[in-house]
């Protein structure tokens, strides 16, 4: 595109002024930016060759292809080239050469060159075109191959489904999780292989996906599978990108183990190990629940419960009795308490909790504690020993409508404690217009730093009777507690009281020395008439290393001989593991003091103790005594029991004395059967210690005219 | 598994592309008749479409130039559409024969052309690649080692950010690509803001909705907003033929009532 023959220098300045003029068309059309004086150069060259020597139709073709393969490629650019040229161009030396002509050829020469490049690049555009149509294509055949690859080989389930729900195509990993064969899946509805109750979840995320309401949905889902189990999928679903067919890809994980373990953890995470009750956590949400959803005039029911004398069970039988006792509690609470909707669990250490179902009524409520109340009395196998347990139950039914789950539960506790403050074994319903419990226990508590000093205690005697001839020969200590402003106080609230606040050994020991005084007092004047004193001793005060040279030091002082002298101790209280306390029964026994086995029967089966410790007496409890009143439900088994301890007894040259005897058949009946002692409101109730003098003093007499005071414990 | 962008039944010549109709402009024939009836058209809409495409093809030359002479010889093309005269690499190549250039674009055809076209260039790479998917391309840049990113680096989206529509997230894109390049590097844009009336406009529009890449114009304000974290040197935003015009350059780029932005920035 250089000039190859410049002409001569006449014509020189003449194609100058045709390069520039000829440029100027130019340049305005062309599609490349480009410097005016590079143009005109490269035009200026071009002119000198047309107008050059060897000026001819190759020459102007040349030059017209030229002008194409510099990109003038509008075929404007003809046009002014014939306009700069037509009546510019010198003809050449030669002078043969037709100046039309030579334009002529330019333009053919330009016009082959054009439809040559015009032809070249459609070429290659075509070429392109099938080129990218077979990349695009390998690179569809290679992702199909990869696809089907994936699809095939996936541990991931995978489906492809219709607007219908209805499976298009599955893979085999997902007829593997279904249990099923990849052509049984086929046209099959996604939402009928899910379980019913999964249906409306897997239909409505299906259903969000084809009306576009979400781009993307995930959920879990249980599948039934043909031989009956489940599995779990969580479930991936997303629409087909490019298709119009508006199938979603839903892809799926087995997820069964998961979930095993996670509702095994939730099982876990909201039950009690030991027991296997619902624990704290699962009671009070249900709790949430079902204040939560109830109606305005619908009652929550709660029973709250807790054992009684729970702490002295672990502490005389160790930690694993506590628990066989809790686990056995349990499983009777739970036979109590089958109604659907209840809930009764484990709140934690002794204390139960039952939920009833939303709607419950109070007497309802009322007859589950009933049944539970005796449920628990069954005596307990544990550790080897039967023991006689009982429960406290406090009852509320909330019919305040707002209030919430722990008001409803503090009303229980309180309730509870009403329970236990009558003396456990019973059930107590929570009435708001009653004082308040936590305010009674502070004032207890503090009541009781006081008591001892301001003499607000005092001790009552019962007197044990020969049951052959009516004749006092002892007298039981009954330590009983009056606050100023409450009035008496249960011995179960107090004795709690008194442990928590270390004050039990103080009191311990004040009844003691007190009851040895007055022991004392009796004997100095009635000598070996008078009535033996009989105290009972905790299990703590059993294991006080210091008991039996501290007790022989007070028979000392107060001037009581040791046989006036009597023990009163639970099974339980005996058996510890511990050597000591057997040692200081032997000790003091060997001094003379009697040593009485309190309640015998309702705790421990194994008798080896009897033999073991210096035992002079067994004291059977109460609640045998009751069922030998004729007409009674238990009496054949009582009066056999009776009997059968009488007999024990008098095999082991030790003497019985029966408790709580209320009537005089009972009275008859004892004695016929050879008990040797007996106590009772039939015989005198616990009085003061003058009445028992009076009474020793005075010896036989109408069994049941001793006049004593009859002191209520409320 | 990547789906392929375009399916191959999109690889036909029934389909108007913008890389062919701005090919058609530029004077070049790797277009067919349907890309010609859309340029005819668009035409009659915007009589000066040639001399738009004139002119941003001039200022694309001015800003390469620019940036050689300030020591740029790494070149990321994106949009970069069919090879014509000037093209990127010819025009820094004129100031650096070492100048590296890599040229991406999503239309599969231009990409095919370019690479039959640079086979024999060992300092060109051409990549099919959606700017929408700033990732990807990075990572095939980098697979690639033609450029290194711990150098400058021009990247070149020119005429390019009006087909990204704004649910795309052109700006999450543009960030993301400006973010993995260094201090000292250039961003190079010029989109249209507004052609020769709104109703000329919307005809524009709706004849590129034919093409797989729809048009989305955008205005001062928001273009300038593709140069943010880079500090735009003179003379900023400006109509393209103002972009540091050459006085010694015979162009035909004077057209009036159209706004396409241009504008250089300098990662600082
Ligand atoms: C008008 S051309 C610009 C060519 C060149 N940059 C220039 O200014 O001379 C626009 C190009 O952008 C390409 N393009 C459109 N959308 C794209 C995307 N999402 N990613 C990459 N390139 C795209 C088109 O295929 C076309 O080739």
């Amino acid at each position: 595109m250089t000039d190859a023959a410049d002409g001569p220098g006449a014509a020189s300045a003449g194609l100058d002024e045709i390069a520039q003029y000829w440029a100027r068309l130019i340049a305005r059309i062309s599609y490349v930016p480009v410097r005016l004086d590079d143009l005109r150069q490269v035009l200026r060259g071009y002119a000198a060759r047309l107008a050059g020597a060897g000026a001819g139709q190759v020459v102007a073709r040349d030059v017209g292809a030229a002008l194409v393969a510099d990109g003038y490629t509008h075929t404007d650019a003809v046009q002014a080239t014939i306009a700069a040229l037509a009546d510019r161009l010198p003809i050449g030396p030669a002078g043969v050469t037709d100046r039309a002509a030579l334009l002529g050829g330019v333009a053919a020469g330009y016009a082959r060159a054009l439809r040559e490049r015009t032809q070249s690049e459609l070429e290659s555009i075509i070429r392109a075109v099938l080129t990218a149509r077979r990349s695009a294509e390998q690179a569809r055949a290679a992702s199909e191959a990869r696809f089907e690859a994936l699809f095939v080989s996936s541990a991931s389930g995978i489906c492809v489904v219709d607007l219908e729900n209805r499976i298009v195509q599955a893979n085999p990993a997902l007829a593997r999780m279904l249990d099923r064969p990849v052509a049984e899946l086929d046209r099959r509805r996604l939402t009928g292989l899910s379980q019913p109750d999964h249906r409306a979840a897997v239909e409505r995320a299906l259903e969000d996906l084809h009306i576009r309401r979400r781009a993307h949905a995930e959920l879990d889902a249980a599948f039934s599978r043909p031989d009956g189990g489940t599995v779990w999928l969580r479930l991936s679903l997303a629409p087909v990108r490019h298709d119009a067919m508006a199938h979603l890809v839903v892809t799926a994980q087995d997820d069964t183990e998961r979930y095993h373990l996670q509702s095994a953890l939730s099982h876990q995470a909201l039950h009690d190990p030991l027991t296997n009750l619902p624990n704290r956590t699962l009671l009070l949400r249900r709790l949430d629940e079902l204040a939560g959803g109830r109606q305005p005039d619908e009652h929550i029911g709660i029973c709250y419960l807790d054992l009684d004398g729970f702490k002295t069970i672990n502490d005389s039988f160790g930690h694993a009795a506590g628990d066989d006792v809790l686990r056995t509690v349990a499983g009777r609470l739970a036979e109590c308490v089958a109604e659907p909707g209840w809930l009764a669990g484990r709140l934690g250490g002794d204390e139960f909790v039952i939920v009833a179902a939303a709607g419950t009524e109070l007497d309802q409520l009322v007859r589950v504690a009933e049944r539970v109340v005796s449920a628990v009395r069954e005596p307990i196998p544990a550790a080897g020993h039967q023991l006689s347990v009982s429960v406290s139950i406090g009852v509320t039914d909330d019919r305040i409508p707002h209030s919430q789950p722990s008001d409803l539960m503090r009303a229980a506790d309180i309730a509870l404690y009403w329970a236990k403050a009558a003396g456990g074994d019973r059930y107590e319903i929570y009435d708001p217009n009653r004082h308040d419990a936590q305010a009674l226990r502070s004032t207890l508590s503090s009541g009781l730093r006081s008591a001892l000093q301001s003499g607000d205690f005092a001790l009552r005697y019962q007197p044990i009777v020969r049951l052959a001839d009516g004749v006092p020969i002892g007298a039981e200590v009954l330590l009983r507690w009056t606050h100023p402003e409450h009035g008496p106080i249960a011995p179960e609230i107090f004795i709690d009281l008194a442990e928590e606040l270390g004050l039990i050994g103080q009191l311990g020991r004040w009844v003691l020395t007190r009851g040895c005084r007055e022991a004392a007092g009796w004997y100095r004047e009635l000598g070996d008439r008078a009535p033996f004193i009989s105290v009972n001793l905790s299990a703590r005060q059993l294991h006080d290393v210091g008991l039996a040279d501290e007790l022989l030091r007070t028979l000392d002082e107060v001037g009581l001989p040791a046989h006036q002298l009597q023990l009163e101790l639970t099974e339980s209280a005996l058996l510890g593991p511990a050597q000591g306390p057997a040692d200081a029964l032997e000790a003091l026994a060997e001094h003379g003091v009697r040593v009485a086995v309190d309640d015998f029967g309702t705790g421990y089966s194994n008798l080896a103790y009897l033999r073991r410790l210096p035992v002079r007496e067994l004291k059977i409890a109460g609640s045998f005594i009751e069922g030998l009143a004729p007409g009674h439900p238990s009496t054949p088994a009582d009066r056999q029991i009776v009997a059968s301890v009488i007999a024990l007894a008098h095999g082991l040259n030790l003497t019985v004395t029966a408790e709580g005897v209320e009537t005089e058949e009972q009275a008859h009946l004892l004695r016929t059967m050879g008990c040797d002692h007996a106590q009772g409101w039939w015989f005198a109730r616990p009085g003061d210690p003058e009445v028992i003098n009076r009474m020793a003093g005075g010896r036989g007499g109408d069994q049941a005219g001793y006049s004593v005071d009859p002191v209520t414990t409320h | 598994m990547t789906e392929p962008d375009w399916a191959p039944d999109d690889i036909d010549i029934d389909r108007p592309s913008a890389s062919r109709i701005y090919d058609v402009w530029l004077g070049g024939s790797h277009n067919f008749e349907v890309d010609r009836e859309i340029a005819r058209q668009t035409e009659l809409a915007w009589p000066d479409s040639i001399r738009y495409a004139r002119a941003n093809r001039a200022f694309l030359g001015r800003a390469v130039r620019f940036l050689a002479a300030q020591g740029i010889r790494q070149f990321l093309d994106i949009g970069s559409g069919i090879p014509t005269a000037n093209n990127v690499h010819e025009v820094a190549r004129r100031i650096d024969p070492d100048v590296r250039v890599v040229y991406v674009d999503i239309d599969p055809v231009a990409v095919a052309h370019s690479r039959a076209i640079l086979r024999d260039d060992d300092r060109t790479a051409v990549l099919q690649a959606d700017v929408r998917r700033p990732h990807d391309i990075l990572d095939q840049v980098r697979r690639g080692a033609l450029l290194d990113l711990d150098r400058p680096v021009a990247l070149l989206l020119v005429a390019l950010m009006h087909f990204i529509q704004d649910s795309d997230e052109p700006y999450e894109s543009v960030t993301r690509l400006a973010d993995s390049l260094p201090s000292g590097s250039y961003l190079v844009l010029t989109q249209g803001a507004s052609g020769a009336s709104p109703e000329a406009d919307e005809r524009v529009r709706e004849l590129y909705r034919r093409t797989p890449t729809p048009l989305t114009p955008r205005n001062r304000a928001e273009i300038e907003r593709f140069f943010t974290g880079f500090e735009l040197v003179e003379p900023g935003l400006v109509n393209l033929p103002d972009w540091r015009p050459d006085p010694t350059v015979e162009v035909d780029d004077r057209f009036s009532g159209a706004l396409i932005y241009a504008g250089v920035g300098r990662k600082p």
